[in-house]
């Protein structure tokens, strides 16, 4: 490497550094399905889904939390609504309609946790949402839900702290997918056929 | 020459990544060197946390990707297990806004320090880095002051006490060390021997006054430190027959003995500035001689 290319390369890493510490970096939230410790497990008995509405309600907006450095949130309502819609892997169908389908049930989320942090070599994510589930005869039913997930801290990249909230919002599909079975029980009753499903 | 400005260069990015001041007592005539002050107060979580304890096997190792692999598989299962044990609490608890309740006792506190004429107050959930702290210190005019305010919270690994943690720091225009700097921390008194349930109680009750308890102790601790300076290792303002206290704290906590002058007492909670400057809000039982 010669006296030029020795003093382009210093300039480069330099301006990089400065680059790096203008502005903090804002999150894609983009849903990944892929992302999970465990394959969905097919739900028997699943009845239709409406994603009728999904809403921020985080007390903060603004960041994904983080100790060391800003990472500004991106709008997580498309990638929430598309969390939920991936319920069709646990074997439930996906209406567009946002009332309750018939025999189904509609589903109102609200998200309230959102956030990563740091742990040896790991990066910690949780997610909590307020689920208002409207049944066809107009009764409406509140759920919580809650899940974490992690994985090993790489190269602390941004997009794996997205990867980090994927792996917690599928867990918490699990959660959901397991207690929606019990209501779809409710909706449409079938006592000749008994579930399947074993997982929480 | 490009090598050794590269090992300079990499250097300096790292040791950019840590800086733990030590104490530093507030000129009492900072009146007269600032004319304003912009203030930063952080806290970057949204609620509390446990973190797992670091497994410590590439450090024992002396490195090595696999060595990382372990630690880090490690620490994978020991984070699942600390977010099983804590579930009960954050059921309870997830309405709380800990920025709100902590900043509307604090904030207060700050605006009626020495520190005077706030020019910006700016509570925030994001983080001043090192290198745009680094940024913004090199901009700072002459006359004008940049505070630093950082908190941090977590439960015990025990889970039976909430630990409040914030670091001020104070930087006028034109020097280059800080003003001011130290580090106030609130321990509660400890629950029982089931701690997280001992939390979730009623909504999360007992854990809700923990928070106000802490941010309280947090606004107290700075006015007396700020009240009760120490220059040139001599407590100012003290009588000269305040004699030094010495508490133990339960172990795997460090420091395990908090050694140094009482700034208050009241029934059950001591207020003590450890030798190192920092101050301690702590339970306290004086038939035990313990902090718990």
């Amino acid at each position: 490497m010669n006296h030029t290319h020795r003093i382009f390369l210093a300039l480069l890493l330099s301006a990089i550094s400065i680059v790096y510490a203008a502005e903090p970096d804002t999150v894609s939230m983009i849903y990944e399905p892929q992302t999970r410790d465990v394959e969905p497990t097919r739900i028997a008995n699943a009845c239709p889904i409406a994603v009728a509405s999904v809403s921020d309600q985080r007390n903060n907006k603004e960041t994904i939390g983080t100790e060391y450095f800003t990472l500004l949130s991106g709008n997580p309502i498309p990638w929430i609504s598309a969390a939920l819609e991936n319920l069709r892997a646990y074997g439930y169908p996906i209406t567009k309609d946002g009332s309750p389908p018939a025999g189904g049930i509609a589903i109102s989320a609200e998200l309230i946790r959102s956030y990563v942090y740091h742990g040896p070599m790991r990066i910690n994510g949780m997610v909590a949402v307020n689920t208002n589930y409207t049944l066809p005869s107009g009764e409406k039913i509140n759920r919580k839900y809650r899940a974490s997930g992690n994985k090993m801290n790489m190269a602390g990249s941004t997009s794996e702290y997205m990867t980090t909230l994927n792996y917690s919002v599928n867990n918490l599909l699990d959660k959901m997918a397991f207690d929606l079975q019990e209501l779809c029980v409710k909706v449409a009753p079938n006592p000749g056929i008994a579930s399947t499903s074993d997982r929480r | 020459m490009f090598r050794t400005f590269l090992l300079l260069f990499t250097i300096l990015q790292l040791t950019g990544c840590v800086y733990v001041p030590k104490y530093i007592a507030l000129d009492p005539k900072i009146n007269e060197k600032v004319s304003d002050i912009e203030v930063f107060a952080s806290i970057p979580q949204d609620e509390v946390i446990v973190v797992a304890q670091d497994p410590g096997v590439a450090a024992a190792a002396g490195g090595g990707l696999l060595m990382a692999l372990i630690d880090s598989h490690i620490s994978k299962g020991r984070q699942e297990q600390i977010q099983h044990t804590i579930a009960p609490l954050y059921a309870a608890i997830d309405d709380v806004d800990f920025r709100n309740i902590f900043w509307n006792t604090v904030l207060p506190g700050i605006k009626n320090s020495p520190f005077g004429k706030l020019a910006e107050v700016r509570p925030t959930p994001r983080v001043v880095s090192h290198r745009e702290r680094t940024e913004r210190l090199a901009k700072l005019a002459q006359g004008r002051g940049f505070l630093h305010v950082m908190t941090t919270y977590s439960l015990t690994q025990d889970f039976k006490q909430l630990a409040i943690v914030t670091t001020i720091d104070f930087w006028i225009g034109g020097q280059e060390l800080p003003a001011y700097s130290n580090i106030f921390r609130y321990e509660s008194n400890p629950t029982t021997s089931n701690p997280i349930n001992a939390w979730a109680q009623d909504s999360g009750k007992p854990y809700r006054m923990a928070i106000e308890e802490g941010a309280k102790e947090i606004a107290m601790m700075l006015d007396l430190d700020l009240k009760y300076p120490v220059t040139e290792g001599i407590d100012k303002n003290l009588p000269s027959t305040q004699k030094p206290v010495s508490i133990s704290r339960s172990p795997g906590t460090f420091p395990s003995t908090i050694t140094g002058t009482l700034l208050a007492e009241k029934a059950g909670r001591i207020v003590i500035r450890h030798s190192d400057g920092r101050l301690y809000s702590l339970p306290h039982s004086p038939e035990k001689g313990s902090a718990k």
